[in-house]
């Protein structure tokens, strides 16, 4: 009898431990991702990080994190069909979406459906649509004035007397408002701007644009181009013995295994974080275990701001209701501490949350802040 | 002035393939976006890139020879997508990073691989005019005009048909493999054939001079985005 009521006791708290287990609330996360279409190199890197971020979010804070991956493509109207199909699988939040357009229909269709969307790439006039009473759209990634920041401190920090700009036309409003800003708060001289067409209507037209900046003679140049079509400006560039430094608003030329490959030497870029660096104690972890999970370099825009918003949402979820928690609290990145301020953007240029700006030079990579 | 002239020859090259393929094999072939793809993957291997296009362009024609010309574009769009992410379950990184060569020609730097990627686009264009204006270009021209006319003329269109697209398959994984270098990523080869596209369509209005006419728009649209754009 004795050995039959232990028995019994042992199964009760194995049944109990189960139980518990069982009820640790899963956290389904819904994450759009370009994996067709004109975004869809830098959808490859979103889906990676997204996939790391679940795993850490178990591993590191214990949060039982699901995610959900839709194809969102690279038009609003496949982005919003996107969100809903995930919306009825009953995530707690929306994360992702590449571009401007995408992430302005996201979160029209985040207030629809009254789910928590956090864009993690596109920079967007999101703070609009909060003023406007949206609650429930949120931005971790940067928004269009701290492009122009970063882009400021790089001429600040170079001792650039002069500079000249090249967008690239497909994302000419992004482009602009980060060129106004730098025209607007740098004393180095403006030189001119020239601007390129995407490769599909135009393959020819970046030569154009970068044999004015060789022939303006500006001491640095900056690129608004954050995809592949700015490795083939480097490039020209090179070939007809360009001079000047190259800035990059990142992207492509932020990620380390492109820069070895181009050997372009005093190519500059900024990124959310790179690889060397501690902002938090996730930052060594998702460089070390990207790496070793998807054999490449992790990328330190589009990927890391993907992996935060997820870590953010999950950290967020497991405290209560996620728009009220992201509006108060404080959450840990790998690219930093994050906060949001009344508009819902994360606080970049805080304290606890930098963007980093690099530069290749001798064939390695030198952080600058 | 040297590498537009090279870009210009390729996308001429690569609008003919359009054309022929619409024309003479009653498709929209959307898979030469992925073949131009594939191509440039396997630029270590040009002559497997081939081996693989022609593959690619036999494997179309016999999934499609039997629809009409909407359903077969559609399903050249599905293979376009297949080969995409075959390559990306392969190659995995997000971009790959080709080093490439610079050659100094009449004091103009040149990507070493597209002057190769030159060569061979004009020499196909060079062959290609050769064809069209001997006698042996009627049986293409009856195929472009009618398959059942063809087939009274004692034409087999079906091995007509299999021949261009294997045969444009085959050419556009090879110039591609040298063309599209530098930086290579999943979806190269649709920036290609969007361009590429856009020639082809002008160019078909001029019938039977379309051929001429997508060289001609080619080089003008390359000549005037220098210029003036």
């Amino acid at each position: 009898m004795r050995w039959f009521l232990l028995f019994l006791t042992i199964l009760a708290v194995i049944l109990f431990l189960g139980c518990t287990a069982e009820e640790k609330k899963e956290v389904k996360i819904g994450v759009l991702i370009p994996k067709t279409g004109e975004f869809s190199s830098a959808g490859v890197v979103m889906e990676n990080a997204a996939k790391l971020a679940e795993k850490h979010a178990k591993e590191i804070f214990g949060i039982n994190v699901k995610i959900i991956i839709a194809d969102c493509g690279d038009k609003p109207e496949t982005t919003k069909a996107a969100f809903m199909s995930l919306s009825q699988q009953g995530v707690v939040a929306v994360v992702g979406a590449y571009s401007s357009p995408q992430s302005l229909i996201a979160a029209d269709t985040a207030k629809e459906l009254k789910l928590v969307y956090i864009a993690s790439v596109a920079s967007a006039d999101l703070e609009g649509k909060v003023k406007e009473g949206n609650r429930y759209v949120f931005r971790n990634a940067y928004n269009t004035t701290y492009w122009g920041v970063l882009a400021t401190e790089f001429l600040e920090i170079s001792n650039a007397s002069s500079y000249y700009l090249i967008g690239f036309d497909p994302l000419r409003t992004f482009n602009a408002a980060l060129f106004n800003y730098v025209k607007n708060n740098t004393k180095a001289e403006f030189k001119g701007e020239a601007w390129y067409k995407s490769p599909s209507i135009a393959p020819e037209d970046y030569k154009k644009a970068v044999a004015s900046a060789i022939a303006s003679g500006a001491e640095v140049v900056i690129l608004g181009d954050p995809g592949p079509t700015s490795v083939s400006v480097v490039r020209e560039f090179a070939m007809r013995s360009g001079k000047a430094t190259i800035y990059s608003v990142g992207g492509t030329l932020a990620l380390p295994y492109v820069l070895k490959n181009l050997s372009v030497n005093n190519v500059a870029f900024q990124a959310a974080a790179m690889e060397g660096q501690e902002k938090t104690n996730l930052t060594k972890r998702y460089f070390e275990d990207y790496r070793s999970i998807f054999k490449e370099d992790a990328n330190n825009y589009a990927g890391i701001l993907t992996y935060d918003a997820i870590m953010i949402v999950a950290q967020a979820a497991s405290k209560g209701d996620p728009v009220e928690q992201l509006e108060k609290g404080s959450f840990i990145g790998a690219a930093g501490i994050y906060s949001f301020d009344e508009n819902h953007q994360a606080k970049w240029g805080s304290e606890k949350l930098k963007g980093s700006l690099g530069i290749f030079r001798d064939g390695k990579i030198e952080i600058l802040r | 002035m040297i590498s537009e002239f090279l870009a210009a020859s390729f996308f001429s090259v690569f609008a003919i393939s359009v054309l022929l393929c619409y024309r003479a094999g009653k498709i929209l072939n959307l898979s030469l976006s992925s073949i131009s793809t594939l191509g440039a993957y396997l630029h270590f291997n040009p002559f497997l890139a081939t081996l693989l296009g022609i593959f690619a362009g036999f494997l179309l024609h016999e999934s499609t020879k039997k629809l009409e010309i909407a359903r077969a574009t559609i399903f050249s769009l599905g293979l376009a997508i297949a080969i995409e992410e075959i390559l990306r379950i392969i190659f995995k990184k997000e971009y790959i990073i080709t080093h490439v060569q610079i050659l100094e020609l009449f004091g103009e730097n040149v990507i070493w691989n597209h002057f190769i990627a030159g060569i061979i686009s004009i020499s196909f264009l060079f062959l290609f005019f050769s064809f069209l204006f001997s006698k042996k270009s009627k049986t293409l021209k009856i195929v472009e005009e009618d398959y059942e006319l063809a087939e009274i003329y004692g034409i087999k269109t079906e091995r007509a048909r299999k021949i261009i697209l294997s045969f444009t398959g085959g050419l556009i994984a090879l110039i591609s493999s040298f063309y599209n270098q530098g930086i290579i990523y999943p979806t190269i080869g649709w920036q290609n054939l969007i361009f590429a596209t856009v020639i082809a369509t002008v160019a078909n209005v001029f019938k039977e001079k379309s051929y001429l006419f997508a060289i001609i728009f080619a080089v003008v649209i390359i000549c005037l985005q220098k210029f003036f754009l």
